[in-house]
């Protein structure tokens, strides 16, 4: 930031300093239009937040009560949605991470067309999510597109279930529908920083003599590795959140997650205490998730320096 | 730019193959989907369940949209969808850029404001929704025919990307620009309206796509939040588990022309239009 | 930045707003539960309604779970805009309080009450003095839908179901979803058994619990999760063989090809103490809130007259309120609901008590104890007797 002297004095606000007491209408002012975005998160989310909380842990004549605690910690659904809601991020993650860094370090060398591909790569995450979720779902189920395909491939036996409930695979398959709405996310972040780097540092290894591979196990990899770390940071903590591709592709029962439960309890049952016990256990998850983020970005910045 | 970086001293004609292999499946997996989606739309109900299906369907009808028209009052749906979007964009830009703007101003409260919205980003709407039902039902905003509370929901979303979208661009935006415009005579607002703001019109453009394509694809909150007249995307999600596929699918189609729309339509403004030259150069 | 014309296209959704609301005619919300299939039909029965009274009716067409959420929700506000809703006969008691009497809205009160069955219309009032809170709109009850291609006869009773269970492991399917359906499959068992849902430690219940032990060998492994439309499904894609559902079954079947044809309606089996089928059914309310009681009880006299019934029987194969309202009953749909039809004499209510919710929930979380979770009959149903008597005694 750059700090000069104002260059006349009066009704002038120095735009480069923070305020001094000469100017306290305007600055009210100024501090007021800041403050209303924050005044919105508080009334519309943390408010509510506060409510949930107290939902949870009171009954209907207002007295502290444990009862809906231990009702939903001992509902089945609920704690097959920790497993899922935890299962997902992890394995996610590590596909984004994979396939992201495998696109761009593939796009890294295309030369003709670039912009063409990279539009077709972010398609996935361009659709609107419903109408992804949907394109998918008439792929995947078992009268889709998919079975259908390889059925004139080789007759109705080799159809799959793929959403089958209580199958491996179906978890699979949710899990790499939603990986792969995100991917293009990280394959851009990544995408962005190789192509910032000086492409002297690439000419430089190839004339010492490495060959591809080693340039980018060697060169690329590492350098790139800080952003891709912190879009992986930002995925994990994103998936943890997942909420629409479960339900979606096979609905609650089949595999519940934090979000979907909750959804779940609150439409299905109208159980509201319920509901927010599971939203705020995700919330309180999310909280653990988005540190443990944080302390991967610091040490990623440490990495690179 | 910096030149194209050249891995190896030749191409090996075997990596030319795999790499070609490979697009073409990414424009298989990525475009396809979708098309099928179209296909699906256009395709009559009575053969959309004959197994196994074909890439194109035997005959195209439009069985699909009549039925939706004649069930369903469409254009309350289509309208609610496009104004809740549209006053979700407005409220985020008129509070959000002035909010940016000040936030640069204020040093080190206005960082933290920034930060605020960031912390607000990770919160998830499934999680806020259902407290919020709660708040809203007595004052009548649950289920408003307006959809005047799912605007409010969805300000929770849109405004924290107003704002740091503001905030990154006032933050580069040179002091002398208002300086010389408060020398000139202007007072604070003046400077604000006449010389910042239309300093960051591509960033105010950028905004407005952003907020309004979260607005029009968001369906977390218009799930729990809208009832008896819905968005667009709980529809698509009420046909899609009936089974009715061709129906949800018609309704997808539909969504996707406004997206496509303001995209296009915003893209040009600010590459060739009254827009042009808004956008900073790095 | 000047004005431009173009941000005028801006403006268009709000004056489409304005544009909506032209009309002089009084205008009603009408709140059902109906498949998008069943949509067009109905909506033709309720022209017929607008052109007679010149009142306009828009149908919002959502789950029982949502009228209630939305009912629930109007109370709280104190202001509403649904005029009528439908639900669900095991949601009546939840929401009588939203309700509003229909003694001075209706005309034909004591027309139904002796046209329609008692069971039927034993659940319609609340409260002391008694006012009647709701009229019923269909009624329907469930029945057997198997797989005449994998089954050459269906079970007539008990003995059959078991050995059909045995030659078809894995292919067996109950709603047995952590819902009120659940009660709505395993209840009939028990009344085929002698047994009584209020007296979970009583003589009948042990039986139908072990026979469920003894059919749980061939249950689908995805029976947890089923639903009303996920059983259904596994139906179509022949992963089960036999499953009991409501009449709406049917209408999905027909409409897929299905039925008549690879799949048939039965009578549920016959246990030790005979046959039984649960009743339900989608009943009409007016809810406090409504901003036009007077036109909405209008609709209600027209869609529980005796014609529109006919209609609606025709039309959608419905299960009329009104005895004669089955002489409408087109030949063609009772050879497709020909299972239904002959379990019309065993239909049975499930108690119209006022702790009935939570009393559904006991046996929904004691069943699941039971078959899941490998907890001991005898066991499980001692304690849900002592929860079932605390809330009975506590009412």
């Amino acid at each position: 930031m750059n700090h000069r002297e104002p260059t006349t004095p009066g009704r002038l606000i120095d735009p480069t300093r923070p305020f001094s007491t000469n100017y306290w209408t305007q600055r009210r002012l100024v501090f007021l239009l800041a403050a209303a975005p924050a005044v919105g998160y508080l009334l519309l989310q943390f408010w509510p937040l506060g409510r949930a909380l107290g939902s949870a842990l009171t009954d209907e004549a207002g007295d502290w009560t444990t009862a809906h605690l231990t009702r939903v910690w001992g509902d089945r659904l609920f704690v097959r949605s920790l497993g899922y809601s935890l299962l997902v991020p992890v394995v996610s993650v590590g596909l984004e991470a994979v396939v992201g860094l495998g696109m761009a370090l593939w796009f890294y060398e295309l030369r003709r067309g670039r912009f063409f591909w990279r539009t077709v790569a972010i398609v996935p995450f361009a659709l609107p999510e419903i109408v992804y979720l949907l394109t998918m779902k008439l792929v995947f189920r078992q009268n889709g597109y998919l079975n259908s395909a390889l059925w004139h491939g080789g007759g109705a036996d080799w159809t799959v279930g793929w959403l089958e409930p209580g199958r491996p695979l179906m978890t699979l398959v949710v899990i790499l529908v939603d990986a792969w709405r995100v991917t293009p996310i990280v394959f851009l972040i990544v995408l962005t920083a190789l192509e910032q780097l000086p492409v002297s540092y690439v000419e430089a290894a190839r004339i010492d003599g490495a060959g591809p591979w080693q340039i980018r196990a060697r060169v690329l990899v590492p350098l790139v590795l800080p952003a891709l770390l912190v879009a992986l940071a930002l995925r994990a903590v994103d998936a943890f959140r997942i909420f629409a591709t479960p339900l979606v592709l096979v609905g609650v029962e089949a595999m519940p997650v934090l979000t979907s439960v909750a959804y779940h309890y609150k439409a299905s049952a109208n159980d509201v205490p319920a509901a927010n016990i599971a939203a705020l256990t995700l919330a309180l998850g999310l909280l653990v998730m988005s540190l443990t983020a944080w302390a991967l970005v610091w040490a990623g910045r440490r990495f690179r320096a | 730019m910096n030149g194209f970086p050249t891995l190896s001293a030749r191409r090996a004609p075997r990596g030319w193959l795999i790499s070609a292999l490979g697009l073409a499946l990414l424009l298989i997996v990525n475009t396809l989907p979708p098309l099928l989606v179209v296909r699906q739309a256009l395709t009559p109900p009575d053969e959309a369940v004959q197994m196994p299906l074909r890439l194109l369907p035997e005959s195209f009808s439009l069985q699909n949209l009549t039925s939706l028209w004649t069930t369903e009052p469409l254009l309350d749906r289509v309208t609610l969808s496009l104004g809740v979007a549209l006053a979700t964009t407005l409220l985020a830009l008129v509070m959000g850029f002035p909010a940016g703007w000040a936030a640069v101003r204020l040093a080190r409260a206005g960082r933290t404001i920034a930060s605020l919205s960031l912390i607000s980003r990770v919160l998830p709407p499934i999680v806020i929704a259902i407290p919020l039902t709660a708040i809203l039902i007595p004052l009548g905003l649950y289920d408003h025919p307006l959809g005047l509370g799912l605007v409010l929901a969805h300000l929770t979303i849109g405004l924290p990307f107003a704002v740091l979208l503001a905030y990154a661009a006032f933050r580069d935006l040179p002091p002398e620009l208002e300086e010389s415009a408060i020398v000139n005579g202007c007072g604070t607002f003046e400077a604000f309206w006449r010389v910042a703001l239309p300093s960051v019109r591509g960033a105010v453009a950028g905004a407005f796509i952003l907020v309004f394509l979260l607005s029009w694809d968001e369906f977390a909150y218009a799930l729990l939040i809208q009832l008896t007249n819905r968005t667009l995307p709980p529809l698509i999600y009420y046909y899609t588990n009936y089974g009715e596929l061709g129906v949800a699918s018609t309704l997808a189609v539909m969504m996707l022309v406004p997206a496509v729309l303001v995209i296009a339509f915003l893209q040009g403004l600010m590459t060739r239009g009254p827009l042009a030259g808004g956008v900073r150069d790095t | 930045m000047s004005f431009k014309p173009w941000t005028l296209i801006f403006l268009f959704p709000l004056l489409l707003t304005a544009c909506g609301g032209g009309d002089d005619r009084p205008v009603i919300n009408f709140a059902a539960a109906l498949l998008p299939a069943e949509r067009a039909p109905y909506m033709e029965v309720l022209k017929d309604f607008e052109q007679e009274t010149g009142i306009e009716v828009r149908l919002v067409a959502q789950q029982y779970e949502q009228i209630r959420s939305s009912i629930e929700a109007e109370a709280k506000a104190d202001h509403g805009r649904l005029d009528l809703v439908e639900l669900d006969l095991y949601q009546l008691p939840l929401l009588k309080d939203a309700m509003q009497p229909l003694g001075g809205l209706i005309e034909n009160e004591e027309e139904l009450e002796a046209k329609t069955p008692a069971d039927a219309w034993a659940v319609t009032t609340f409260g002391d003095p008694p006012a009647l809170l709701y009229l019923p709109h269909r009624l329907n009850w469930q029945a057997l839908i198997y797989d005449a291609e994998k089954i050459a006869a269906p079970p007539e009773t008990w003995n059959d179901l078991l050995a059909i269970a045995q030659a078809h492991p894995g292919a067996l399917g109950y709603k047995l979803s952590r819902y009120e359906g659940l009660v709505c499959d395993v209840f009939p068992i028990l009344w085929q058994a002698g047994g009584d849902p209020l007296q979970p430690g009583g003589p009948g219940a042990i039986e139908a619990v072990e026979f469920m032990l003894q059919l749980s060998k061939a249950f689908n492994p995805a029976v947890r999760s089923y639903k009303e439309q996920t059983i259904l499904d596994a139906q179509q894609l022949r992963e089960i063989v036999l499953h009991p559902n409501w009449p709406f079954a049917v209408a999905q079947l027909r409409g897929k090809g299905m039925l008549p044809g690879p799949m048939q309606t039965a009578p549920l089996p016959a246990g030790p103490a005979g046959r039984a089928t649960v009743l339900g059914g989608g009943y009409l309310g007016v809810p406090a809130t409504a901003p036009r009681p007077i036109e909405a009880g209008q609709l209600l006299d027209y869609l529980t007259s005796g014609p529109t019934q006919r209609r609606l029987v025709e039309k959608l194969g419905w299960f009329p309120i009104r005895e004669e309202g089955w002489e409408a009953f087109s030949e063609e749909d009772r050879t497709l609901y020909a299972g239904f039809l002959a379990m019309r004499e065993h239909v049975r209510a499930r108690p119209n008590v006022a702790a009935y919710a939570e009393i559904s929930q006991v046996w929904q979380e004691g069943i699941h104890a039971i078959l899941f979770d490998d907890e001991v009959p005898a066991a499980a149903l001692a304690r849900m007797q002592a929860e079932i008597d605390a809330l009975v005694a506590g009412q």
